[in-house]
């Protein structure tokens, strides 16, 4: 802290009665080895910064000292050395090099991802972070959970604040201790930035790009950190928390999120038949509201307009379709900050929340919605609610799987049979996007002329019908809507249109086994 | 060229009367008066941005939410940010350039003097338009003065359009401005002073008109391609469309680190012009001067990937640009070490031009060191986005940019208004600045160790005591430059006269005519030996 003097000195002298000992002034030197290394660097660099700090300004103190006009100093004449030149360009390049080498070689351990035992998705939105576990089938958001009545003090009311303000959240992110775990970071919407000190890993999440970044930690603990790139309003409110556990620990720690797992399933299947009293609704309603909505479009539902609209007697939540209402909660609307929560609160939950924007603030609608009319409305995007479709008989998705039942999928058709079909199914299906004469509307909409789909393997085309891209959004999944006849017809027209000429032609029987994959 | 310069010079002799009231300042293309306005435009900038600043730094005093929503606390950092870069920094070294260039070089005025006058006067749309989105539905910019894409684009407020435009205007300015320098520097030297003749402020302006010349260009293609891609459906920066939001950043910094030059380049002119006067002794090492500043102006097109470090970069281009970043340090080393030398062994006096060189010298250092620190890749990943980045930009911006302004409007004062300033008055402004201003960005360093994120508008209790002291420091610091209006104030209006040469260690050509400066000087150019 030498080099610091001046101001030190005078800020020092100003405030005496500070307690510094309980402050941290310096880096945190973190638990992993990493960590470790990077303390080790920045200290290194700090020694060099003082060192020299205390021979420039001592020189130019010595100067302001001794040799000043008031002290009868007489200037001299001397204006350039060469000797001198070369000696003060030469010797920093040595102290560079001296910092360099080791640098490098604690970032070349920093980006080798190899080897790793344990891979976890993390991706960020706005505000929070979503943890994916690769092969466990385990997923979770992670949000603050410091109450809002902490650090909403606008109107002069200040309520105690917790110890871990701000730096806390609902659901830890929980990895193993002493096991190399690899983060696979990515964004849903805007650049979020994911840091924990601890580890010394701060990476950016990026939409539509994955970075990697990793950590070995050899304590178990609890790890705090923050969101370090400016990503909107509550950039401030979105903290990271890591808990590492035992390897013991954390086996049961998998065990419970399995059993947790199921109970929600149990729960979700059981909400479908039941039928919820709207006292019940709403109260449930209010809660999802206060922790998932009010952020936004405020617990008074007047919103931040233009941002975030209000909520409070407009249209939407008075007089406009249920059904619109529902599906926007749970898919979000595109290109606005207004997210799909279809995969963080379950149907009742959003029922609930519907039901609640729809009465409360004066709205009084009425209107009480159930958990099997979200699942009617929102269709096959919840993806929980999947295996229920049949039972629950909801109409419009009864008439797709009857259409689907009824198809002959050992048939064989022609070329030309499915040229024809696949033309009135392209013209109703794809056309908007990839435009009639298949060359599409670059970049959102690919060409489908000699495109590497279409002239690449049949089972990567049927694979990108069926289940839409993963890469770009735009492409939808047509499973649920087309019959395996119809994919196949347009499948096979995609390949043959447009001078395509493939001469191939896909049978319902193809699309059938390539879905059952 | 200089000939010609000459027979122009004598044409213009017919009418040299000026005019009066608004007019003189609307039409004027006298580079002395658009000199003047820059540099009042340029402080009532820096008062507008010191404004905004306190008002986060109010927010900031205690944790929790108390008078500032945190859409508007974005909007606040991201409006201080512009207001600064381009509103106070920047047009006030193109106002030292403007009154001083012509003056050092034995020229009658700019080259391009009614590109002059409009470059100056579309400036307060610029700034009208930028400031105006903040009593609009949408709000003012909210996304930082970086704008990351796709904050900036798919998710913006509706602001965008109004940011782009200003931008635009402000670049349309700087690169009018800049060609006027380069022109005028090129052609209109008085005869015999060569390039290697030219006082290093010139050089320094020189340099820093190429780089900008080169780099606005590049920020108006990339608030261009914002602009498309928020309104007209395009996806340069937009992953589900093709395009990539890490190349915004390749793009807004391939512009942004040159800036960062263009912000201290001139200031190394001033500092340089100023030591040696006030030790009575030649700067040393003139040349390598030269040398380092053209060096680091080659250095800043190659390190910009040095903001991007936690983007994901493959670790050849990290290794690559941590560098490159670190030769930076060579060149910068160089400098400080020769005015170092300059002032060693001279025969010192500390008058407030002085001081505020002096303090430069200390502070931009230890914001060079800071900088040194951030080069290393791997430390920079915890310092990245942290406060320890914010007192780093601080130190070079406002102890090192703002101080030179500072330090150079006090050396030329007695010149441009005919009298001497308050010593009194002017050395209370340097004192409560120095003290206010490492009250206010020193402790910046550590809540960015202790890992306090930049810009957010409530933070975690262990950076309660800090921020209370920043603030501190920030309302002291806003209300010191209300000392230096006085003191500009009070000098315009009269005092005691000055002589042509009120600094008995001064030279250039700029001590040669009377002070106050006639309104038309080297109508016949000088002979230099």
């Amino acid at each position: 802290m030498k080099r610091r003097n001046l101001s030190w000195l005078l800020l020092g002298m100003l405030l005496p009665s500070m307690a510094w000992a309980e402050k941290q002034l310096n880096l945190t030197k973190g638990v992993t080895d990493i960590s470790n290394e990077v303390y080790g660097l920045h200290m290194t660099a700090l020694y060099i910064c003082t060192a020299i700090g205390v021979v420039v300004f001592g020189a130019m103190i010595w100067s302001m000292i001794f040799h000043r006009k008031s002290k009868g100093a007489k200037a001299a004449t001397f204006h350039e050395s060469t000797k001198v030149e070369i000696i003060w360009t030469v010797v920093p390049i040595f102290i560079l090099i001296g910092m360099a080498i080791p640098a490098t070689k604690t970032l070349i351990s920093m980006e080798n991802n190899e080897d790793s035992e344990l891979t976890i998705q993390v991706t960020g939105s706005q505000w929070k972070w979503h943890y994916k576990y690769f092969g466990q089938d385990i997923e979770f958001y992670s949000v603050l959970s410091t109450p809002r009545e902490q650090y909403e003090n606008h109107n002069g009311e200040t309520s105690e604040k917790g110890e871990h303000y701000l730096l806390e959240v609902d659901k830890h992110l929980v990895i193993p201790a002493n096991k190399k775990v690899r983060f696979l970071i990515t964004s849903d919407d805007v650049i979020h930035s994911w840091w924990v000190p601890d580890f010394a890993v701060k990476q950016d999440a990026n939409p539509g790009f994955i970075n990697e970044a990793w950590a070995i930690v050899p304590k178990p603990g609890i790890y705090r950190g923050q969101c370090a790139e400016l990503c909107g309003k509550d950039h401030g409110f979105m903290p990271v928390v890591v808990e590492v556990k035992s390897e013991e620990n954390y086996a049961i720690w998998l065990e419970e999120q399995h059993q947790l797992k199921a109970d929600a399933a149990a729960a979700e299947a059981a909400s479908l038949n039941a039928t919820a009293s709207k006292e019940e609704l709403m109260q449930l309603g209010e809660q999802t509201y206060t922790a998932y909505c009010a952020a936004c479009h405020q617990p008074t539902g007047l919103g931040l307009p233009p941002a975030f609209p209000a909520l409070k007697g407009t249209p939407f939540t008075t007089t406009g379709s249920i059904d619109d209402h529902i599906n926007i909660v749970v898919n979000g609307r595109s290109g606005t900050g207004m997210q799909g929560y279809g995969k963080q609160l379950s149907l009742k939950e959003i029922a609930a929340v519907v039901t609640y924007e729809r009465n409360a603030w004066g709205n009084n609608t009425g209107d009480v919605v159930q958990a099997a009319d979200v699942q009617a409305a929102s269709g096959q995007s919840t993806p929980s609610a999947e295996s229920e479709v049949v039972e629950q008989g909801a109409d419009d998705l009864a008439t797709e799987v009857a259409l689907e039942t009824t198809e002959d999928l050992s048939k064989t058709y022609s070329l030309a049979e499915l040229m024809a079909k696949g033309e009135a199914v392209y013209n109703s299906s794809c056309a908007a996007c990839h435009q009639p004469t298949g060359a599409g509307l670059p970049p959102a909409f690919p060409s489908l002329i000699g495109s590497p789909i279409i002239k690449g393997d049949v089972s990567a085309h049927i694979d990108m019908v069926l289940n839409g891209s993963k890469k770009n959004p735009a492409m939808a999944a047509f499973k649920a809507t087309l019959s395996k006849t119809d994919i196949a017809a347009v499948i096979t027209y995609e390949r043959n249109a447009w001078g395509n000429d493939s001469g191939e032609t896909i049978q319902p029987a193809d699309v059938d086994a390539a879905s059952a994959k | 060229m200089t000939t010609e310069a000459i027979h122009d010079s004598h044409e213009h002799d017919h009418h040299d009367h000026k005019m009066t009231g608004i007019k003189r300042w609307l039409f004027t293309t006298n580079h002395k008066d658009i000199g003047t306005m820059y540099l009042w435009f340029a402080f009532i900038m820096l008062l507008t941005g010191g404004a905004l600043a306190m008002m986060i730094r109010v927010e900031l005093f205690q944790p929790g939410l108390q008078f500032i929503e945190p859409d508007f606390f974005n909007q606040l950092t991201t409006v201080h940010g512009l207001i600064m870069v381009f509103g106070a920094i920047m047009p006030a070294f193109t106002g030292f350039a403007n009154w001083m260039i012509p003056m050092m070089i034995g020229a009658p005025d700019m080259a391009l003097p009614r590109m002059n006058n409009w470059s100056f006067w579309i400036l307060p749309f610029a700034f009208s338009i930028l400031l105006a989105s903040f009593f609009m539905e949408s709000g003012a910019p909210n996304f930082g003065w970086t704008f990351y894409a796709p904050l900036s684009t798919t998710y913006s407020n509706g602001s965008t359009a109004f940011f782009v435009f200003a931008v635009h205007i402000m670049g349309v300015s700087s690169i009018m401005g800049a060609i006027n320098v380069v022109v005028t520097i090129m052609n209109m030297r008085a005869p015999g002073m060569t390039y290697m003749k030219m006082p290093l402020f010139v050089w320094t302006f020189f340099i820093t008109a190429y780089l900008l010349i080169a780099v606005m260009p590049v920020l108006a293609g990339v608030v261009t391609m914002v602009l498309t891609d928020t309104y007209f459906g395009t996806s340069f920066f937009n992953a589900a469309g093709g395009g990539d939001p890490v190349m915004f950043q390749h793009i807004f910094w391939f512009f942004g680190h040159p800036e960062v030059y263009i912000m201290i380049l001139p200031a190394f002119g001033i500092v340089s012009t100023i030591i040696p006067a006030f030790a009575r002794k030649r700067l040393f090492g003139y040349s390598s001067m030269v040398y380092a500043t053209a060096s680091i102006a080659f250095l800043s097109f190659i390190v910009w990937a040095h903001h991007m470090f936690t983007t994901g970069m493959p670790l050849f281009g990290e290794l690559f640009f941590m560098y490159c970043t670190m030769l930076i340090a060579i060149p910068t080393g160089v400098k400080v070490f020769n005015w170092v030398a300059t002032m060693w062994r001279g025969s010192m006096t500390f008058e407030v031009p002085m001081l505020f060189s002096i303090a430069f010298v200390i502070l931009f250092t230890i914001g060079g060191f800071s900088g040194l620190m951030l080069a290393l890749t791997p430390v920079d990943f915890q310092y990245h986005d942290t406060y320890f980045v914010v007192a780093h930009f601080h130190y070079v911006l406002v102890t090192g940019s703002l101080f030179s302004i500072y330090a150079g409007t006090y050396y030329w004062l007695p010149k441009w208004t005919g009298n001497m300033y308050s010593d009194k008055l002017s050395k209370a402004h340097f004192w409560c600045s120095l003290i206010s201003v490492n009250i206010l960005f020193f402790p910046m360093h550590f809540l960015g160790l202790a890992g306090m994120p930049r810009r957010i508008p409530d933070y975690a209790l262990q950076f309660a005591d800090f921020n209370k002291w920043v603030s501190i420091g920030g309302f002291a610091f806003g209300l010191s430059q209300l000392i230096f209006l006085a003191v500009v104030i009070k000098c315009i209006r009269g005092g005691e006269k000055a002589e042509a040469k009120p600094w008995d260690g001064a030279e250039g050509l700029e001590w040669t005519v009377p002070s106050p400066a006639p309104y038309h000087t080297f109508e016949k150019p000088p002979k230099i030996d």
